[in-house]
């Protein structure tokens, strides 16, 4: 049987309206119904306090707040209806540093973007299925971040699945690929 | 939750989600249409990628420009968050070659520790690149010549790296 998505409530926090669509139409095919979005981290502490919502979803790279920030008044604010709420921390940064400075400022999840279906629905899954405990050692309170991640990932490249799906390069496109790729032979030499 | 160091507690907050959603899963057909859906959506992504770019030239311009070590280190800084939303953002609406030469100019900026011509180079034919898949429409991953195109700028911005070790 599947999940019963129907009664969680997700707020998603982007401020480039094209991904907000994007994500909450995701979702919506994913069968879930009460989403809410944001386009900044001050409506989204708003719809915090009014919703409550089971899961956050939120941008990293965001103004006047970014997403670090908003997780932080998330997990601080006292006015935070559930501190403990899970936060999903999307975004285009992947080096082990920017991972690990989200993970001290409380995110739950990081998402790569760009990110398929099923990265999404397994972040999803993952909070549902192994919880964070969470830990407070006055300096930080968040979920624990000492899950151990296997990262050996050895099956069909990208590229390869996807190339039925590219796009035909036409004879123009080929000539401006080529030629960028000569300027880029000829670099640092 | 006190802010001052103390001993870790370790507190197991109650599982609202599982609560809801209850035992099972989810209908792989749901993934596979969701995926559809990011494939084929009709989201025009090119004013967004346009603004990214102009601001990813502004941020370039300014290490270029840069008096001073911090003025350079904020730009570079700059520079690299307008990138990260390009790599981020583009996959996502179908121009994968942009996002993947994003990718490879995220990696090259984020690594780079001091930005010389050289480095200047290196980042500027990545930008032009993406100048130019946008300014043709070139959506898809660009087929084999697209993988050629990332795997010489990935090349490029080794050669950096073996001339300037220190980086």
């Amino acid at each position: 049987m599947p999940y019963d998505l129907s009664t969680a409530k997700i707020l998603i926090v982007d401020d480039m309206v094209p991904m907000l669509t994007l994500t909450k139409s995701i979702l919506s095919i994913f069968g879930f119904k009460h989403l809410y979005t944001a386009q900044g981290a001050d409506e989204a502490i708003k719809i915090l306090i009014d919703k409550d919502p089971d899961l956050v979803i939120t941008d990293w790279m965001m103004k006047p707040k970014n997403g670090l920030e908003f997780t932080r008044e998330i997990r601080k604010n006292p006015k935070s209806p559930n501190p403990f709420v899970p936060v999903v921390m999307m975004t285009g940064f992947s080096s082990k540093l920017r991972v690990e400075e989200a993970r001290d400022c409380g995110i739950t999840e990081f998402l790569v973007k760009p990110f398929t279906s099923r990265d999404l629905f397994s972040r999803i899954s993952q909070i549902i299925e192994k919880p964070r405990q969470f830990v407070d050692t006055g300096e930080f309170f968040g979920p624990d971040r000492r899950r151990k991640r296997i990262n050996d990932y050895d099956g069909p490249q990208k590229r390869d699945a996807d190339s039925k799906d590219v796009a035909p390069t036409n004879k123009s496109a080929v000539d401006i690929l080529r030629k960028l790729r000569d300027e880029a032979k000829n670099l640092s030499d | 939750m006190s802010r001052q160091a103390k001993k870790p507690r370790f507190i197991k907050p109650p599982n609202r989600l599982k609560a809801k959603v209850g035992l099972g899963g989810i209908d792989e057909r749901l993934l596979d249409k969701a995926q559809t859906y990011i494939k084929t959506v009709e989201i025009n992504f090119k004013p967004t990628a346009k603004q990214l770019l102009d601001d990813a030239i502004a941020n370039f311009k300014k290490i270029a420009s840069a008096k001073t070590q911090n003025d350079k280190n904020n730009a570079q800084n700059n520079l690299a968050n307008s990138i990260m939303q390009i790599k981020a953002n583009a996959g996502m609406f179908g121009y994968q070659l942009m996002g993947e030469i994003a990718a490879s100019a995220l990696h090259f900026i984020e690594n780079c520790a001091n930005v010389n011509q050289d480095a200047l180079n290196v980042i500027d034919v990545h930008i032009k690149s993406m100048q130019l898949i946008l300014a043709n429409n070139l959506k898809g991953d660009g087929g084999q010549e697209g993988y050629a195109l990332v795997k010489e700028l990935e090349k490029a911005c080794s050669r950096y790296y073996k001339k300037y070790p220190e980086d």
